[in-house]
């Protein structure tokens, strides 16, 4: 395997995971705020764009968006395939870290701004949010990882990504214990540091928003 | 209250209702406040005070009823500008005092002037740093409200809706979550803003802060005012055989 392929791979893996992340955590900052929103028809879509897509296997949506979608006129590569398939699960994911952040902040808390006339948007990112968001943060970092790792799914649809080269490796005759253990570590590699990453962005966070000192 | 010239009225309030479900919370209620004046609502648990002066400023939406302030009808639903509005002039202080807990008691006072008001920050935390002052904080400004007293607390939730000069003041219980030895000072800051001319409506079980700073005694029980009179008759001679009970009952307990 040459070093050019591998890095390539991981080019896939780390795209594949952070274009996904980036346009779930959007996505699901929309889905959240119709879920909170005040009217019922958006919160109803909400709710069921959650259940929908969290309760069906990410595969399986996978599948459904590439050979489904390759059906019609528009022809999604393997890799769209695969980033628009977990930017929408993601958005399901995140919707709910966002929901569990914002649960947690008190109802009174919310009283107060509006007690103190505060418009909306203010009231929302200087009161709310730092309450809410180290919540929400170390929910979305533990899916963070968990989309790293579900991308090796792309492999199923030929995304030439870590975990299909790796394969490939294999059915060419490399030894399968040693290149499953060294796919295994190099998602080790990339997993740890996120979620160090997670740690520190949240324990800055909540010292940025102390309640205390 | 030192006026001579005839009362203004402040507050307005005629035919109020509401309901949660089949509950009927409240029940036609009515009541004038002048302005400047200092009224003291006491009632049993779950007679509908709290829900009632949440009427006032729209934290609950009435089923029926009209509010007046300084003369001027509140539409029955409000736009979010027009809610607003109204709670700059209506300034509200609650019983779990629901401060803003990432953020300073200097900061707690300086955002809503900020946001609401649209005072530049530099205004903003002079008027806060006066305020805090005023009520007996102005050393603890930097601190987090997690790092504050119960009565601390209170008492910079009391500096933060005084920010905003509203016009009327709404207490839910100031003092019943506050450790009773550290209830004078917020008491003591209530009456100063009393005695300022400030029109006031307290929800309160002190009886004390009700005989001694209210200009008036409005006794709630099952979401109507039973009966109400200056603090003095109020005491001495209770007209309602309710309004016995419940004094019988509350100053037993003070006792
Ligand atoms: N959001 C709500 N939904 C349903 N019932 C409510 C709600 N808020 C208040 N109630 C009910 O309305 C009644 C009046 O409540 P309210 O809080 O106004 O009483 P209160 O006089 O302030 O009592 P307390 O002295 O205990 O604070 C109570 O029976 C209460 O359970
Ligand atoms: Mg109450």
């Amino acid at each position: 395997m040459s070093a050019e392929l591998i890095l390539r791979a991981l080019g896939f893996t780390l795209t594949a995971t952070c274009v996904s992340f980036v346009l779930a955590a959007l996505l699901g900052a929309l889905v959240a705020a119709a879920r909170r929103g005040p009217w019922a028809p958006l919160r109803w879509l909400a709710i069921a764009w959650v259940s929908v897509l969290r309760g069906v296997p990410p595969l399986v949506w996978l599948f459904v968006a590439f050979f489904g979608i390759n059906l019609g006129q528009a022809k999604l590569t393997a890799l769209t395939a695969t980033i628009l398939t977990f930017s929408l699960v993601g958005s399901a994911f995140l919707a709910e870290a966002y929901r569990s952040g914002l649960d947690s902040v008190s109802r009174t808390q919310f009283e107060a701004v509006s007690a103190t006339a505060m418009p909306a948007w203010p009231g929302f990112s200087r009161v709310i949010l730092p309450q809410a968001l180290p919540v929400s943060l170390s929910a979305a970092g533990a899916y963070l990882i968990h989309l790293l790792k579900d991308t090796a799914l792309a492999s199923l649809i030929g995304v030439q990504e870590l975990t299909f080269i790796t394969n490939d490796a294999v059915q060419r005759g490399s030894n399968g214990f040693t290149a499953f253990l060294l796919l295994g570590l190099a998602y080790l590699a990339l997993s740890v540091p996120v979620a160090l990453a997670a740690r520190t962005a949240e324990a800055k966070l909540r010292k940025r928003w102390a309640v205390a000192a | 209250m030192s006026t001579i010239s005839p009362p203004v009225t402040a507050l307005s309030v005629t035919g109020l209702a509401k309901s949660y479900g089949p509950l009927e919370v409240l029940k036609n209620v009515d009541l004038d406040v002048a302005r400047g004046e200092v009224v003291a609502i006491i009632g049993p648990s779950g007679s509908g005070k709290s829900t009632f002066i949440r009427c006032l400023n729209r934290l609950e939406e009435p089923d029926a009823g009209t509010v007046m302030l300084d003369g001027a009808g509140l539409a029955p639903s409000l736009t979010s500008k027009e809610l607003r509005a109204l709670r700059r002039k209506v300034g509200m202080v609650f019983q779990s005092f629901n401060l803003f807990p990432t953020h300073t008691a200097l900061e707690n006072v300086v955002l809503p002037q900020v946001h609401s008001l649209g005072r530049s920050r530099q205004q903003a935390e002079a008027r806060a740093r006066e305020l805090l002052a005023k009520v007996g904080l102005g050393e603890r400004a930097d601190h987090k409200p997690a790092q504050l007293s119960g009565g601390q607390q209170q008492r910079v939730a009391i500096a933060r809706a005084l920010a905003l000069d509203p016009e009327i003041m709404l207490f839910d219980e100031p003092t019943s979550a506050i450790d009773p030895e550290l209830r004078v000072e917020v008491l003591r800051v209530m009456r100063d803003v009393a005695a300022e001319g400030m029109t006031m409506l307290v929800v309160t079980h002190e009886m004390n802060f009700a005989r001694q700073v209210a200009d008036r005694v409005v006794f709630f029980a099952d979401g109507t005012i039973v009966e109400q009179a200056e603090p003095a008759a109020f005491f001495a001679s209770p007209q309602h055989e309710r309004t016995r009970r419940f004094l019988a009952a509350v100053l037993e307990e003070e006792l």
